[in-house]
């Protein structure tokens, strides 16, 4: 369902430096998998999702979304289609909520994208994701972790077949983490989850994607299996080590677990 | 210096409400404004509304407010600092009750067009003396020539709009509004025509990218 | 009532209070105004003489200074105050009781650049006071210690942040479908 390949892509900075961000990506990815993009701060996972998302275009390499090259023309042919059917969740839930109330957020896709029965499919997800209080509310009142949610129900509620989600536990609680992660599990969905909590992996999604600091992929495959490649997590700075006791005995070696 | 309610005869802000509404009509197509622009205006709009809130310290202890009309409008242009500054009024009247909704259209004019274009032709003018010269009195013009209009409609509202001797909004003559309003802002333009050349040229500097090209 | 027909009514209240000189007229708006207000009057009163309180204090106590000069009439003041009050508060309160998001809203791009304003004001305002909050508690005061220095890594902030949440929305808006490839 996606393809890509040999993707490399930099920017300019402010200052007209070259900033290199990803390299040499290639990957295919089935429909209905789901996969954990996993890799530390700044090594380009955003960027990816972006790309994914055909917010940006591959600098050099290809982008294909089932067999279709994605690029300037074939979104403008295809604009409707494709942002119908992938969905991205950016980082910063803030910067895709432009409607007055939660309401007019979850029921705008409804319309743009022609869909019947607006009102009962509006209720039916914030039901869904609890939201059902603030409806009335305005969407620039609400806390990280409701924004997260009024987001996420609004793309959910297009029905799209890919989900891009850019760090969607970043603003909720731990037992609203668990909630969401639990939710996607049930989705028959394309998901592409990036995150750099590796425990999250295992429940949610069967592969990983590790991008390392290099910003070329330096781990394809089973989530299992890099939980026990100890190199590659080290490379890759998913874990961590800090001093602690186990059985009265001070020692300090690497962690899997997250600090949250 | 935003003037608030009560303030202002239906006399003055009806023919003001007339001027803005061309004028910002004049900056829609100006800007060729679009959906896929509202993201920048949105933010040039947030940038001066945080800018007015900077405090800068003052010789002899007290502070003022930054106003950032000038920095604005010579990095993003003067139609485009038109727009955003009026729409930061708007809020600001609004949501935040600084500047009144009467007094709207006179602020905008004031602050928002006479500063955004004052500042831009005092750079034209003074660039063939010193690049230096032309943004310090860039940012001291925005301050001046604002002050200045508020002086004027603050002061003509006795002449336009009593009952006899009876003043019915703002009470006070020109005699009194040009030197107590505009003597003042002579003093806070210098302050403001500082910062506008330090702040402009270490900001075309840093974003490079953004106000070469 | 709709939000859009409680802010046009709003205007032209305004307007109306613009153009009566009567006294009474004003007091009679301020109590139908707390009314409406309900419970959050007493919030609303106290926001209203903070915000006209200092500017109605000088030009009031100027004009009675001015009166001891120059013969006028001093009960100007009273019309003038409580007009200034009565708006004020009217303001606060359609304000405080109606989603302003939903005036815009006959209008796309005005509602969101009104959306979107409003998410950038309120990030890089939290953004200033968390800068100032730094200084104090690393011992500097305001007055003292916003110099040059110390505004161009503030500029420097303000601006990064503005030019990257302003390329997100416009990301955000292309993403949702609402700027056609």
């Amino acid at each position: 369902m996606i393809e890509c390949k040999n993707i490399s892509y930099s920017y300019q900075d402010f200052q007209l430096n070259e900033i290199k961000v990803l390299e040499d990506i290639s990957f295919q990815i089935e429909k209905n998998e789901k996969v954990l993009l996993l890799g530390i701060n700044g090594s380009g996972k955003s960027t990816l999702l972006k790309l994914l998302n055909g917010l940006i275009y591959p600098k050099k390499g290809e982008y294909l979304f089932e067999k279709n090259l994605v690029n300037k023309s074939y979104l403008k042919k295809n604009s409707k289609t494709f942002r119908k059917n992938v969905s991205l969740q950016m980082q910063d839930p803030s910067a895709m909520l432009f409607n007055p109330t939660v309401y007019d957020e979850i029921a705008f896709g409804l319309k743009h994208f022609g869909f019947d029965n607006i009102e009962d499919r509006v209720h039916h997800y914030a039901k869904t994701f609890s939201i059902e209080s603030i409806l009335n509310s305005a969407t620039t009142a609400l806390s990280g972790g409701q924004k997260q949610k009024v987001l996420l129900a609004s793309l959910l509620c297009i029905e799209p077949e890919v989900l891009l989600l850019d760090e969607p536990t970043a603003h909720l609680d731990p037992p609203t983490t668990g909630w969401l992660v639990e939710f996607l599990e049930s989705l028959d969905i394309t998901a592409i989850v990036s995150t750099h909590n590796i425990s999250l992996g295992r429940e949610l999604a069967q592969r990983a994607i590790v991008i390392g600091a290099n910003h070329k992929i330096v781990f394809d495959g089973a989530i299992d299996a890099l939980l026990e490649d100890m190199p590659t997590l080290i490379k890759a700075q998913l874990v961590h080590q800090h001093k602690h006791a186990h059985d009265k005995v001070e020692h300090k070696h690497y962690h899997l677990h997250s600090w949250n | 210096m935003h003037i608030p309610d009560g303030f202002i005869s239906p006399q003055t802000y009806i023919p003001a409400t007339a001027i803005s509404a061309v004028l910002l009509a004049r900056a829609y197509k100006k800007i060729d404004l679009d959906v896929e622009k509202v993201p920048f205006i949105a933010g040039v709009s947030a940038l001066s509304f945080v800018m007015m809130l900077i405090v800068i310290p003052f010789p002899g202890g007290t502070t003022m407010h930054l106003s950032g009309v000038a920095i604005i409008s010579l990095l993003f242009g003067p139609w485009v600092s038109f727009s955003a500054i009026s729409l930061v009024l708007l809020i600001q009247a609004l949501i935040f009750g600084e500047g009144g909704i009467t007094s709207y259209p006179v602020n905008i004019l004031a602050i928002a067009f006479v500063g955004s274009f004052s500042a831009h032709y005092a750079y034209k003018i003074l660039l063939r003396f010193s690049q230096n010269i032309a943004l310090f009195f860039a940012g001291w013009a925005s301050i001046f020539f604002s002050s200045a209009l508020v002086a004027l409609v603050l002061g003509i509202q006795p002449i336009i709009a009593s009952v006899g001797e009876t003043p019915l909004y703002f009470p006070f003559g020109l005699s009194v509004t040009i030197p107590s309003v505009v003597i003042p802002h002579i003093f806070l333009g210098i302050v403001e025509g500082l910062v506008t050349l330090s702040g402009v040229k270490f900001l075309k500097k840093q974003f490079k990218s953004v106000f070469d090209a | 009532m709709h939000d859009r027909t409680w802010f046009i009514l709003y205007i032209f209240t305004v307007v109306a209070l613009g153009f009566i000189h009567k006294e009474w007229v004003m007091l009679l708006s301020i109590i139908i105004t707390l009314a409406l207000a309900s419970k959050a009057r007493w919030k609303i009163l106290l926001k209203v003489f903070i915000v006209i309180g200092l500017f109605n204090f000088t030009i009031s106590l100027s004009y009675i200074a001015y009166s001891f000069f120059v013969p006028v009439d001093i009960f100007a003041l009273l019309l003038i105050n409580l007009r200034a009050f009565a708006i004020t508060l009217l303001t606060f309160t359609v304000l405080h009781r109606i989603n302003l998001h939903k005036v815009f809203e006959f209008s796309p791009l005005l509602s969101i650049l009104y959306g979107f304003t409003y998410a950038q004001i309120y990030l890089l305002k939290n953004m200033l006071y968390d800068y100032y909050d730094g200084l104090k508690s690393r011992g500097a005061t305001l007055k003292s210690s916003i110099k040059k220095k110390n505004l161009q890594p503030l500029l420097t902030s303000l601006f990064t942040t503005m030019l990257d949440k302003s390329s997100q929305q416009s990301m955000g808006l292309r993403s949702r479908g609402l700027i056609d490839d």
